[in-house]
């Protein structure tokens, strides 16, 4: 029997890579599934400190890359009139996001366009990651965001069920403290900025969400409402996302299929052990394999019935 | 409880249940100018402000103490594995998880959206054909449906275009398309949105699967894959793959669900009224017991009501929909010793197994990034999509790497041999936890004759009624089955490039004390046949001419898939008769 399945697995590799790149299997989607992150991680490889670069950039420039500094500030705090943007302590998947959409054309602006196509892709990836790296302080005193009102509340954590407007905390995080890599934070930017960033989303001319949630939510909402929205995440204070905790997280192996069982494999008990009732011992529930982890405390509390006639007698109304 | 009842007017229909059937056959009975009374016995609740962050991602809330669920304390059911043990209360929902409250089961579900087959619909005349009257042994039951996939299909395209499906068809009237399910029958059109992106594991999956010669695609999911506006006028947004999905409503109206998919233009028709916190205590018959006269309720605070109608309908879970009518006295409850009756006959349930495929710490899975309906599967050991001949067992599984979460409470993966707690099981869980894929073996079931529903003859519920009686285990041709098929998910895992993958088939005894699956079906079956079946193939009761009993409760056996879009195209099938057929001459449809 195990022979058998050695050899059928073994004749099966064989034709996995003979099957590769065959119409039969859909391309599409996959090419993207392991991609995200991984090009800045891989090239920020070669560069002993990116966080450095950056900086340099940030302060110095490049030919054709005004100093960052100059309008984003020392800490990258922004300028508050200016509209120019707070960006210390952004996840820097986000920061690079946009840096290519500028260059691109996928969003615009007179200013950053020039400049972020002048950068080279290492160059993004740097100051990126610069700007991430810094902690996200009130350095500087921000200009008095407008007075925040019950309906910028309510829009930004509950949303509006009449029009299917759900709640900004949704993806911006509890308070507007953002979710790394892609949700900036919100808390504490400015608000000359968050109105042009909703004008840009509701008249389409930002083009960097491709569930398209965010020009649909800019266009539900009315003049007053995006106010409304916009002073209530300006006078929070300013919050950064949690950055994971390896830099592992963002390294990720390309698509490789090895040739059958590896050695651990070969060695491993046999199927079936440490899995009770056919559960995967990997755990999950709907959806994954139905049974939960036997040592998890879904289907390992041990549920001891009671028995007796006390069932029969929940509270009567 | 009430001393006194109150009366109300009489309407033209009342829906026991506003879950997903109740919202489709309201819909089209008040657009058919019916006036109709939607009671549902749990608590309204929307999108906004219900299903919205950060609280609708509180894993101890809703997963752990499963705060979607039917209230056990109220109403529950009891259990035993055989005729001959006492069955006990389920005091804690464990091994399946029946819902409640305005949408129903739908608003927390996954949203894997599968046609069964025509080889599940004729299961019966399919196996007789195929292997000969004598393949099965005697205790099991196998029966034809009475459909066919081609009556079925104007309906499953009905339902799916309600939901927005995102998949990728694999036969287009009779012309295979690559890339999608070449064993599906034809479907007139293309799904409404394209299928989901493709997480890495599924991805690895599909390329593995490749490999071995079978035919992978992407699971059909009703978390979008973007913007769709449904027949209804409702729009749905794009899923975000937060991970919290099954036990969970959607934030972000991405999830197809009552919710988003009807009730907004339900809700405004001033031909329905919905009533939440009703709690239904039976169907009421005439002298004659061949006609129903409406309901009695209990609402919120105690007060008994009788709602006359001229029709009811029954869509209150499979489980939900047995009880009401042994309560109600329609039809004959099945005895298991006699083998005679139809009412809660063919219990079945979803034979559940699984693979888990232990990668190096260099194959990162971001098990969280992942929608409920996420993934890639193969149907190649679906339905009697196999050689079932030297096998010895009828029905068959997908398989597939449908991960739908890597929540922080449920999710541990740790291989064979990791102690069950302390330290080296902590170093375990964090050393796996981003590089442990799972594959799903979603297995069909077969009734027997000892599996059934019936009353518990000890226990009752908070209103003084008794409560059901589940008699279940695994049947052995299941077993077989489940053997089978894991023993080729832990190959595909293998090709996946895992370091070690574990695997079991699914073992008897049944438990409730480990959750596989809430697909439980039967009871109130559909056929053609007055003495094997509760319902006609239009879901009227043979019994009680203007009482239509619709859901998973209508299925002889439970075939591979996931019984949702089948309950969906079912509903619709049933809207139309009744209102095409029904109304204007209310009597029986189908004459024996």
């Amino acid at each position: 029997m195990k022979v058998a399945t050695l050899v059928l697995i073994a004749a099966a590799a064989l034709v996995a890579e003979g099957a590769t790149g065959q119409a039969q299997a859909p391309a599409g989607p996959s090419a993207s599934a392991g991609a995200g992150p991984t090009a800045s991680a891989n090239r920020a490889e070669g560069n002993t400190n990116p966080v450095a670069l950056g900086a340099t950039l940030a302060t110095q420039g490049a030919p054709g890359v005004a100093p960052c500094s100059s309008c984003h500030g020392a800490q990258g705090e922004g300028q508050a009139a200016a509209g120019f943007p707070r960006l210390a302590g952004q996840p820097a998947p986000y920061l690079e996001r946009q840096l290519q959409a500028y260059a691109e054309g996928s969003r615009t602006n007179s200013v950053m366009q020039p400049i972020a196509k002048a950068m080279t892709p290492d160059q993004r990836a740097a100051a990126a990651s610069h700007y991430a790296s810094i902690a996200a302080a009130t350095d500087t005193a921000p200009a008095k965001p407008p007075a925040a009102s019950a309906l910028g509340r309510t829009l930004a954590t509950v949303g509006a069920q009449d029009r299917n407007l759900q709640a900004c905390a949704n993806c911006h995080g509890p308070e507007g403290i953002g979710e790394w890599a892609t949700y900036p934070a919100l808390a504490g930017q400015h608000a000359t900025y968050l109105r042009n960033a909703l004008s840009e989303w509701k008249d389409g001319s930002r083009r960097t969400d491709p569930s398209e949630q965010m020009p649909r939510i800019a266009r539900l909402l009315s003049g007053a409402e995006t106010d409304a929205v916009v002073a209530y995440y300006s006078s929070l204070p300013v919050a950064r996302p949690t950055p994971p905790s390896t830099a592992s997280a963002t390294t990720q192996k390309a698509l490789t299929i090895v040739s059958g069982p590896t050695p651990a494999a070969r060695n491993a008990p046999a199927q079936g052990t440490g899995s009770e009732q056919g559960a995967p011992v990997a755990g999950g529930t709907q959806g994954v394999g139905g049974p939960g982890n036997p040592t998890g405390p879904q289907s390992g509390a041990a549920v001891v019935p009671s028995g007796g006639a006390a069932a029969s007698e929940p509270a009567r109304r | 409880m009430a001393t006194s009842r109150t009366r109300l007017a009489e309407v033209d229909a009342v829906l026991l249940g506003v879950g997903l059937v109740g919202s489709i056959v309201g819909r089209e009975l008040t657009r058919a100018g019916l006036k109709v009374v939607g009671l549902e016995r749990g608590e309204p609740r929307f999108t906004v402000p219900d299903f919205q962050g950060p609280q609708i991602h509180d894993e101890l809330r809703y997963s752990i103490r499963k705060a979607m669920m039917q209230d056990n304390t109220r109403e529950t059911v009891t259990f035993r594995n055989k005729a001959a043990d006492t069955a006990l209360p389920i005091r804690r929902w464990e091994g399946f998880l029946p819902g409640t409250g305005l949408g129903g089961a739908a608003v927390h579900w996954n949203g894997q959206t599968y046609r069964f087959q025509d080889t599940d619909f004729r299961m019966r005349t399919r196996t007789n054909e195929r292997y000969g009257k004598n393949f099965l042994s005697a205790d099991v039951i196998v029966q034809d449906w009475g459909v066919s996939a081609a009556d079925m299909e104007p309906y499953f395209d009905r339902f799916e275009y309600l939901m927005g499906v995102s998949g990728k068809a694999g036969n287009l009237k009779g012309t295979k398309i690559a890339g999608g399910n070449p064993f599906e029958d034809p479907r007139s059109r293309e799904y409404p949105t394209p299928p989901q992106k493709e997480p890495y594991g599924s991805a690895m999956f599909r390329k593995a699967a490749a490999g071995l010669g079978y035919h992978p695609y992407p699971q059909p999911s009703c978390n979008l894959s973007q913007p769709y506006t449904n027949p209804e006028g409702l729009r749905m947004e794009t899923c975000m793959f937060c991970g919290f999905c099954e036990r969970y409503g959607c934030e972000h109206y991405a999830k197809s669900s009552p919710q988003t998919a009807l009730l907004p233009a339900l809700l405004k028709d001033p031909n329905f009224t919905l009533r939440t916190q009703c709690q239904v205590l039976r169907i009421n018959l005439d002298q004659t017991r061949k006609q129903a006269t409406g309901v009695v309720y209990v609402d919120g605070s105690g007060r008994e009501f009788e709602q006359p109608a001229r029709l009811v309908v029954v869509g209150m879970f499979a489980l939900n929909n047995v009880r009401m009518m042994l309560l109600s006295g329609i039809g004959k409850p099945y005895d298991p010793a006699a083998k005679t009756g139809v009412i809660g006959r063919s219990y079945a349930y979803q034979t559940i197994s699984g693979a888990s495929v232990f990668f190096d710490q260099s194959v990162n899975i971001n098990p969280f990034m992942r929608s409920g309906a996420s993934g890639t599967v193969i149907s190649d050991f679906v339905s009697d999509n196999f050689d079932h001949g030297p096998l010895g067992f009828v029905g068959g599984a997908y398989i597939g790497e449908v991960m739908s979460h890597g929540r922080p409470i449920e999710f541990h993966p740790t291989p064979p041999g990791t102690p069950a707690w302390g330290s080296a099981w902590k170093r375990a869980v964090a050393e796996h936890y981003n590089h442990t894929s799972t594959i799903n073996v979603h297995g069909s079931s077969v009734a027997t004759t000892y599996n059934y529903l019936d009353l518990d003859p000890t226990y009752k519920d908070a209103w003084g009624l008794p409560l059901l009686r589940m008699t279940f285990d695994f049947p052995e041709n299941d077993l077989k089955m489940s053997a089978f098929l894991t023993d080729k998910a832990a190959q595909i895992g293998r090709a996946m490039g895992g370091r070690q993958v574990a695997a079991a088939p699914r073992r008897a005894p049944y438990t409730i004390t480990q959750y596989q699956s809430t697909h439980n079906t039967g009871g109130t079956v559909m056929g053609s046949d007055p003495s094997t079946s509760a319902v006609n193939p239009f879901l009227q009761s043979w019994d009680v001419s203007n009482v239509f009993v619709i859901g998973a409760s209508n299925f002889p056996q439970n075939a591979s898939y996931n019984p949702t879009d089948t309950v969906g195209a079912l509903a619709y099938r049933a809207a139309d008769a009744i209102v095409n057929r029904w109304v204007k001459a209310p009597g029986p449809l189908v004459h024996t």
